[in-house]
Order: structure tokens, then C-alpha cells, then sequence
């Protein structure tokens, strides 16, 4: 399951594949316990719920990882310049990713300075497949000294099938 | 997708599939993104009964959870996305200023929605040509009807327009995930 997970890189299966393996194994040793099964299940479903957080935890480090790269690189930019980025994550559940960046728009408040950043994830040709650039826009924040991510989440209205 | 495995031990009469279905049922009136949980619990309990290995059970409430869970998921977010595509398409056509009219019709009548759709603001870029566009998800008829609206960003990728909202801070990821 992991390493099918790590092929095709689909979340879905990667959640169930750890879930399930946390859940046999806890409904396994349950089994010399008790025999009843509803309980035993109850018990894999408590150790598959543990080892879901641990992913999304590992999924949040991960991303909270090129967010801030991507701030960063973006915070020292001025309005019209183009950086790359790129990043390697240390946990290997996402692939490496690059792209570049540009700052589009400077917002600004009171005792704050937030930029508006448009970003590219750049996809390298392959035998069969195209290079392919997907942009994407977000805003960052100061934030004492370093730069933050600061897109907030969407309308719960506008959540859909998101959570 | 429910894998068929030897039984072992008890041979108690319980019809998985009766149950499986009856789980179904129920979380019509609860919410679709639950319908793996529940199924896959559903079947995992009644396979758990039938064989008394709780191992047995768990695999087949698992599998049945992967496969209703994620096909939902990719349904919900195969519409989604159409509706995005159709909103970045007339962002991508049309000019500062101009309201135009979506609409959005699925195979099946689920989440069919409508609404207006203007350009506020070209972004000048260069690494992209994007559009930031106020959009309206209208709902209800006659008197009790509803307009909310939504602003969105759109970039224009290879030969289409896109929706181009990155994803939130993590830090407001909250029970997103």
C-alpha cells in the first residue's frame, strides 16, 4: 500500500494505506484480548484514527514547509521580479516541487505590508508529456520579520467535498 | 468493493450487504463526505460478527471504506471542478466591467448552481496574465432568494483559464484537512 501510495502520490490511498495497516495491527492484537469482535473493531478503528492524525500532521509539516519557502523568496522581491524556488521535502509523501515567483500587487495597512504573489509549479517534459506550467495567486504577510502565507481559507460555503 | 476472504470460526447468518445498504441509507440524511466512514464501519462490524476475527473485519470495512470514500470524493470534486472551469473560462473572455450570467448543469441534478460573474482587476505580471473577478452563487427563486458573492482568482495556463486560488495558510487549515 505505501509503496503504490508513493507511485501515484493519491492521497486517498495513501491515508487509508496508513490507516490500514495502524488498524489491522491494532484490531490483530486486540483479538488476543477480547473475542468479540465489535469491541476488537472499535479498537482498530481508535488506532486508525491515531495514525490519521499522524499523516495530516506530516501533510501540514509539508506544506507549511513550501509555504514558507515560497514567502520567503517572495518577500524579498519587488513588484515585477521573477525568483524560482524549489523544494525538497524531508518526509517523502509529496513529490520535490519548483516553480517561480513574482509579486503582482503590493497591499499595505496600517504597521503592515502584505504583498499579492502569483506562482507557477513547473513541471519538467517527460517521453510522453509536455513541460506544463499551473499558476497560482496568494498573498503574504510580514510578520515581524519574516514573511507568512496569508491566504485565509475559503467561505465554509465553498467548501464542497474539502473537507 | 468488498474482498471476499475465507470464514473462519463462527458461521453466524449476517448478511453484510443488507447492513451495508442500510448504512447507506442512513447517511443520506447526514452528509455525503461520511459515507466511507459509515460504510466501511457498517460492513466491518457485520464481517467482524460472521467471522469473530476482528483482523477479517477490519480488512474488508477498510476496503469498503477506500472505495465509497474516494469515489465520492473524486465525484464531488470532478463537479467542482467543472464549475470552476466554466467560471475561469468566462473570466478568461470577458473585459473589465461587463456582468455576464454561469450556469452549471451535472448529469445529475446535484449541486446544479448559477450566477453572475465580472472582472474587477487585470494582474499586471510576468509570469502570468490573471484576472481577479467578483462571482455571485445565487440561490432560492422569488422572494426568498439568495445572492452571495465570492472573489476569485483566474490565470491563463497553457490554452485555458484556470481558478488559480492557492491553498489557505496552513495555519487556517483548521478542520479542513
Amino acid at each position: 500500500m505505501w509503496i503504490a501510495a508513493s507511485v501515484c502520490g493519491c492521497s486517498s490511498f495513501l491515508r487509508e494505506g496508513t490507516a490500514d495497516l495502524a488498524g489491522v495491527g491494532g484490531a490483530a492484537v486486540a483479538d488476543s484480548v477480547t473475542d468479540n469482535a465489535a469491541v476488537a473493531t472499535g479498537i482498530g478503528l481508535g488506532v486508525r484514527s491515531a495514525a490519521m492524525a499522524g499523516l495530516q500532521y506530516a501533510q501540514r509539516k509539508t506544506h507549511q514547509q513550501q509555504q514558507d519557502l515560497i514567502a520567503q523568496i517572495a518577500g524579498k522581491l519587488e513588484p515585477g521580479a521573477v525568483a524560482t524556488w524549489q523544494v525538497s521535502h524531508q518526509v517523502p509523501i509529496e513529490d520535490d516541487e519548483r516553480g517561480r515567483v513574482t509579486v503582482s500587487r503590493i497591499i499595505s495597512g496600517q504597521n503592515l505590508i502584505c504583498k499579492e504573489i502569483v506562482f507557477s509549479v513547473d513541471t519538467a517534459a517527460e517521453a510522453n508529456r509536455k513541460p506544463q506550467s499551473d499558476f497560482y495567486v496568494a498573498t503574504i504577510c510580514r510578520d515581524a520579520t519574516r514573511w507568512k502565507w496569508a491566504s485565509a481559507e475559503p467561505a465554509t460555503e465553498r467548501w464542497g467535498a474539502l473537507q | 468493493m468488498i474482498r471476499r476472504r475465507k470464514l473462519t470460526g463462527s458461521t453466524t447468518e449476517t448478511n453484510p450487504s443488507a447492513l451495508l445498504i442500510a448504512s447507506l441509507l442512513a447517511v443520506g440524511l447526514v452528509g455525503c463526505n461520511t459515507i466511507g466512514g459509515f460504510a466501511g464501519a457498517a460492513a466491518g462490524i457485520a464481517s467482524g460478527t460472521a467471522t469473530t476475527n476482528p483482523a477479517v473485519g477490519y480488512g474488508v470495512s477498510v476496503g469498503v471504506a477506500v472505495a465509497v470514500d474516494a469515489t465520492s470524493k473524486y465525484i464531488f470534486r470532478t463537479w467542482h471542478q467543472a464549475e470552476q472551469d466554466q467560471i475561469a473560462a468566462q473570466i478568461g473572455r470577458l473585459k473589465p466591467g461587463v456582468i455576464e450570467r454561469w450556469k452549471i448543469q451535472h448529469p445529475v441534478p446535484y449541486e446544479n448552481e448559477h450566477g453572475e460573474v465580472e472582472i474587477v482587476r487585470v494582474l499586471s505580471s510576468p509570469l502570468a496574465l490573471c484576472k481577479e473577478a467578483l462571482f455571485s452563487v445565487i440561490s432560492g427563486e422569488g422572494g426568498k432568494q439568495t445572492r452571495q458573492w465570492f472573489v476569485v482568482t483566474a490565470c491563463r495556463q497553457d490554452e485555458a483559464w484556470k481558478w488559480a486560488v492557492a491553498e489557505p495558510a496552513v495555519a487556517r487549515w483548521g478542520s479542513l484537512q
